[in-house]
C-alpha cells in the first residue's frame, strides 16, 4: 500500500480546521469525517407481501 | 476477416462493458457460466450456465460500429459459480465460419500482488477498467426486523399447553395423566421401568437448556471490546429469556413422547425452532386422531365442549396479543368472544403457521378472524412477520398410523459434543450413519411377543428451510419391545443428500399392523443431527488487534461507499439535514462486493415542491448499505500480510450464524450545506478488526458414524467494527 493512497483519520478533526487547511476527496472539499461504531441488527429480505 | 474480441472496460448502471470486436462476421453470441476447459486446442467456458439469444450485428439492441462496439451485460447474470463470460461470433446462423473469444473471468481476486485496483487517485466510479472492479450494484431490498420475533415465539410457545390441551386430544390424555400422578402418588408409582422411560433425559436436556440460556448463549457472537461511541441500543436479543422455563417443564410428557433429547439441546433455546417442531409433531398426532375425536364429540354434551373452544379462542387471542406493535383495534377485534363463532381456530392457525392448509398461511385466518369485526389488518410489520412464519411442508407422503401414546421410540447410544455452546450430535460425513433405538411401553399387559413385521420411515428435512432431503424405508422383522434395534443405517453415499453442518431434522416412525384391528399403529420421533466434514464453525471470539480503517483509496476503493450526492441550482443557499443509517451483512453466495442503492425519503422541505430561489432547506432519511463477500473479506487478511483462510476453512465460516454476526448498522445526523450550483457527496469507508475464530475439527468417530471428539482451531478473519462518514463539498 502507498502512504499518498492513504485518506486520513479526519474524524477528531474540527470542521473549522479543514476549512483552513482543507482536504480534498474526489475533487471535492472534506467537510466532515464522522466515525460511527457499528451495532448488531437483525435484518430481513423484504419479500413481495412486506415490501413498502 | 472473423474475429470474436472480447475486452471488459466498465461497468455502468448495472452493466458490465464490454468491448466487442467480431470482425467481417455477422452474428454473435455470448455465454456465461462456470470453469474453464480446452477443447481442441481452445479454452472454452466448462459448464455453460446461460447463453444470450443470437444477436446480429444490426440487431436494435446494441449500437455497432463498424465491427467493434460496446456490449452491456447485465450484472445479474453473473455471480460467484457464473463468474466467466466468452464471446463467440459466426457468419451465417448455422454456426459456419465461428470465432471464438478468450474467456474473460469477470471477478479477479483483491490479491494485494495485483495492480493497484483503481489507476488514480479520482474515487469516481466512471472510466474505470474492469480489472479493477470487484464490486456489483444491487437495489437495497432489506428491512429491519422491527417486531422481536424470539419474544413473539417465546410468547406462542407459552400458549402451546393450552392449544394442545384444546386440540389435540391424545396429548391432552398425557397432561391429564401427568395431573394425575404427579401431586399424590407416590415417588415409587411413577418410576418407569429401567430404559422404558426419557424422563430424566428430557428434564436433563432441559436443565441443560436453561443453564446455557443463564450463560447468554443464544448464538455465537463475537466478544467485541465496548464500543467507543455508545449508540442506541441495538436489536441484540437473546432467544433464550423469552422462553419461560415453566412452560418447557409443563411439556416434559408431550417431549417425551414425541422430541428426542438431542432435538431438545439442538434448539430448545430457539423459540422458533421450537415451536415448529412442537407444532409438527401435535398436528401429525391431531390428524392421525381426527377420526376418533368426531366419534367422542358426537357423544359428548354441549356443555363439555364449550370450555374446550373457549380454550382455542383465548389461545388465538393470545397468540396476537403477544405481538408488539399490533394496532389495538386489531387486538381488540380478535378478543376470544369474537372467535367463538369459527370451528376449531387454534387448529387453523396452527396448520397456517407451518405452513398446511390453504396455500394463504396465517394471515388469511387472521383476517379471517378479524374480518368477522369488521376490521382489516393492515399492519405490514405484522403482515411480514406472519408471511415469514410459514414454511414449505413438500416432502414424501407419510405412512398413515394411529399414534399409540403407552408406546414410546426412543433413540440411543446418542453421544453428543460441545459446538455453538451446545451439546449435539455430529456424524462423519465419511461414515455410515447409524441410529439405534428402542421401543419401550409403560403398559401394565405389555405382549411379550415380538413384533412380526414393523416398517420404519425416516424422513429427513433441513431444519431451517424444511427443504426435503431424504427419505428411506426399513421392513424389519420380529422386533422384541427394550431391545435395541441396530439397523436403522444411513449410507455415506445416501448422506450425500444431507448438507453440512446443518440442523438436519429427521422424523423417524415406528409403524407395525394391530393384531385385532388390523389397523396401522406406530410410534415417531423428532431427532435433530448435524452432519460435518473436515472442520466447523464454532463461534467468533475477540479482536487481536486496533482497528484497521480501509482508508486507502486505491488498494481498498471497493471497500468506499458514495452513498449519496445532491445540491439545488435553483437555491442562493441549501440545506439538507440526513438521518443516516448504513449497514452492512454478507452474501454468502458471493464472492464480489455488493453496493446496495440508496433509499432515500423527504420528510420536510421549505419549497413545498416549487423551487425556492433562497435558503432551501430539506430534511430527510437515507439507507444504504453493503454486502460483503467472505472471498473479500479473506483477502484483506493477505493485504495485512496474514495467511488468509484455505477452501475448507472458508467453507466452515460460510454459516449463517457468522452472516447474524457480520450484520450491523452505523446511524449518523449529517448537514451538508452550499450554495446554487454547489453539489455535496456522502462516502463512506469501514474500519475492520481482525477477530479469532474458533474452528472445530472432528477428531475421533465411533463405529455409529458418531463425533466423539471434536479439537480446535483458532484462525483469524476479519469484520467491519465502524464506518467513517465523510461529507464533501464542490469547491
Amino acid at each position: 500500500m502507498n502512504d499518498q493512497y492513504q485518506f486520513p483519520d479526519l474524524s477528531h478533526t474540527y470542521t473549522v480546521a479543514l476549512e483552513d487547511d482543507p482536504v480534498l476527496l474526489d475533487g471535492q472539499r472534506v467537510l466532515f469525517d464522522k466515525k460511527v461504531t457499528l451495532m448488531p441488527v437483525e435484518l430481513e429480505k423484504k419479500t413481495e407481501t412486506n415490501e413498502s | 476477416m472473423a474475429l470474436s474480441i472480447l475486452k471488459p472496460i466498465g461497468q455502468k448502471n448495472g452493466m458490465f462493458q464490454f468491448k466487442a470486436d467480431i470482425g467481417t462476421n455477422t452474428f454473435y453470441q455470448y455465454e456465461i457460466g462456470q470453469g474453464k476447459k480446452k477443447y481442441k486446442g481452445i479454452d472454452q467456458i466448462a459448464l455453460v450456465r446461460f447463453r444470450s439469444p443470437i444477436l446480429s450485428r444490426n440487431h436494435p439492441l446494441q449500437k455497432i460500429a463498424a465491427s467493434s462496439f460496446v456490449l452491456e451485460i447485465p450484472e445479474q447474470h453473473f455471480d460467484r459459480e457464473k463468474d466467466k463470460v466468452q464471446l463467440i461470433s459466426f457468419k451465417n446462423q448455422d454456426g459456419s465460419g465461428l470465432a471464438v473469444s478468450e474467456v474473460i473471468n469477470i471477478f479477479p481476486s483483491l490479491r494485494s500482488d495485483h495492480p493497484p485496483l483503481f489507476p488514480s487517485f479520482n474515487l469516481s466510479v466512471e472510466n474505470i477498467a474492469m480489472e479493477s472492479t470487484s464490486v456489483k450494484h444491487k437495489p437495497f431490498n432489506y428491512q429491519e426486523s422491527k417486531l422481536s420475533k424470539p419474544m413473539f415465539w417465546g410468547a406462542l410457545i407459552s400458549a402451546i399447553p393450552a392449544v394442545i390441551g384444546a386440540a389435540a386430544p391424545l396429548v391432552k390424555k398425557l397432561f391429564s395423566k401427568k395431573k394425575k400422578t404427579s401431586p399424590t402418588a407416590p415417588a415409587s408409582a411413577t418410576t418407569e421401568k429401567p430404559g422404558s422411560s426419557t424422563k430424566d433425559e428430557i428434564l436433563g436436556a432441559i436443565i441443560d437448556m436453561l443453564g446455557n440460556i443463564k450463560g447468554n448463549n443464544s448464538a455465537p457472537q463475537a466478544e467485541a471490546p465496548a464500543p467507543s461511541n455508545p449508540q442506541p441500543a441495538a436489536q441484540s436479543l437473546s432467544v433464550g429469556k423469552f422462553i419461560d422455563p415453566a412452560t418447557l417443564i409443563e411439556l416434559i410428557p408431550f417431549f417425551e413422547q414425541v422430541i428426542s433429547r438431542e432435538t431438545l439441546l439442538a434448539i430448545g433455546d430457539d423459540p422458533l425452532k421450537l415451536f415448529k417442531a412442537i407444532g409438527e409433531a401435535a398436528l401429525k398426532m391431531t390428524d392421525q386422531e381426527a377420526a376418533s375425536v368426531m366419534l367422542r364429540k358426537d357423544s359428548d354434551t354441549r356443555a363439555s365442549r364449550k370450555p374446550d373452544k373457549y380454550a382455542e379462542a383465548q389461545f388465538l387471542s393470545k397468540l396476537i396479543g403477544a405481538i408488539p406493535g399490533v394496532p389495538p383495534i386489531v387486538k381488540a377485534a380478535i378478543a376470544p368472544h369474537t372467535l367463538l363463532g369459527y370451528a376449531s381456530p387454534s387448529q387453523q392457525i396452527l396448520k397456517s403457521l407451518m405452513g398446511l392448509g390453504n396455500n394463504n398461511g396465517a394471515l388469511d385466518n387472521l383476517n379471517l378472524g378479524i374480518n368477522g369485526t369488521n376490521h382489516t389488518m393492515n399492519d405490514d410489520d405484522l403482515a411480514g412477520l406472519l408471511a415469514s412464519m410459514s414454511m414449505s411442508s413438500a416432502s414424501v407422503p407419510a405412512i398413515p398410523f394411529k399414534v399409540k401414546t403407552n408406546v414410546k421410540l426412543q433413540f440411543v447410544a446418542t453421544n453428543t459434543v460441545e459446538l455453538h455452546g451446545k451439546k449435539r450430535l455430529l456424524y462423519s460425513k465419511n461414515s455410515d450413519l447409524h441410529f439405534p433405538i428402542k421401543i419401550t411401553t409403560d403398559h401394565p399387559n405389555a405382549p411379550q411377543n415380538a413384533i412380526p413385521k414393523v416398517i420404519v420411515q425416516a424422513v429427513f428435512h433441513d431444519a431451517e428451510t424444511d427443504q426435503f432431503l431424504l427419505e428411506k424405508k426399513f421392513r424389519l422383522k420380529d422386533i422384541q419391545l427394550e431391545e435395541t434395534i441396530s439397523n436403522i443405517v444411513i449410507s455415506k453415499d445416501e448422506a450425500i443428500a444431507l448438507p453440512n453442518d446443518k440442523d438436519i431434522k429427521l422424523n423417524l416412525s415406528f409403524i407395525w399392523k394391530g393384531k385385532k384391528t388390523k389397523e396401522n399403529c406406530g410410534v415417531f420421533k423428532i431427532h435433530y443431527f448435524r452432519v460435518v466434514s473436515d472442520y466447523l464453525f464454532n463461534r467468533i471470539g475477540s479482536a487481536v488487534e486496533t482497528p484497521i480503517p480501509l482508508n486507502d483509496v486505491v488498494s481498498f476503493r471497493p471497500f468506499w461507499h458514495k452513498v449519496w450526492e445532491g445540491g439545488f441550482s435553483e437555491s442562493k443557499r441549501w440545506e439538507v439535514s440526513l438521518a443516516v443509517k448504513y449497514y452492512y451483512t454478507v452474501d454468502l453466495r458471493e464472492d464480489t462486493i455488493s453496493k446496495l442503492s440508496t433509499k432515500r425519503k423527504i420528510e420536510t422541505d421549505n419549497a413545498g415542491g416549487e423551487r425556492s430561489s433562497n435558503r432551501r432547506k430539506v430534511a430527510g432519511k437515507i439507507k444504504s448499505g453493503m454486502e460483503l463477500s467472505l472471498h473479500a473479506l479473506n483477502q484483506l487478511l493477505v493485504s495485512r500480510s496474514k495467511s488468509p483462510l484455505n477452501e475448507a476453512q472458508l467453507e466452515a465460516i460460510r454459516t449463517d450464524y457468522l452472516k447474524k454476526s457480520y450484520t450491523q448498522v452505523a446511524r449518523t445526523q449529517v448537514e451538508l450545506r452550499g450554495r446554487a450550483g454547489d453539489t455535496a457527496t456522502l462516502w463512506t469507508y469501514p474500519e475492520i478488526s481482525i477477530h479469532q475464530v474458533y474452528l472445530a475439527r472432528p477428531n475421533t468417530v465411533n463405529e455409529l458414524g458418531q463425533v466423539t471428539e471434536l479439537t480446535e482451531e483458532v484462525v483469524e478473519f476479519p469484520r467491519p467494527s465502524s464506518i467513517h462518514f465523510i461529507g464533501t463539498k464542490s469547491e
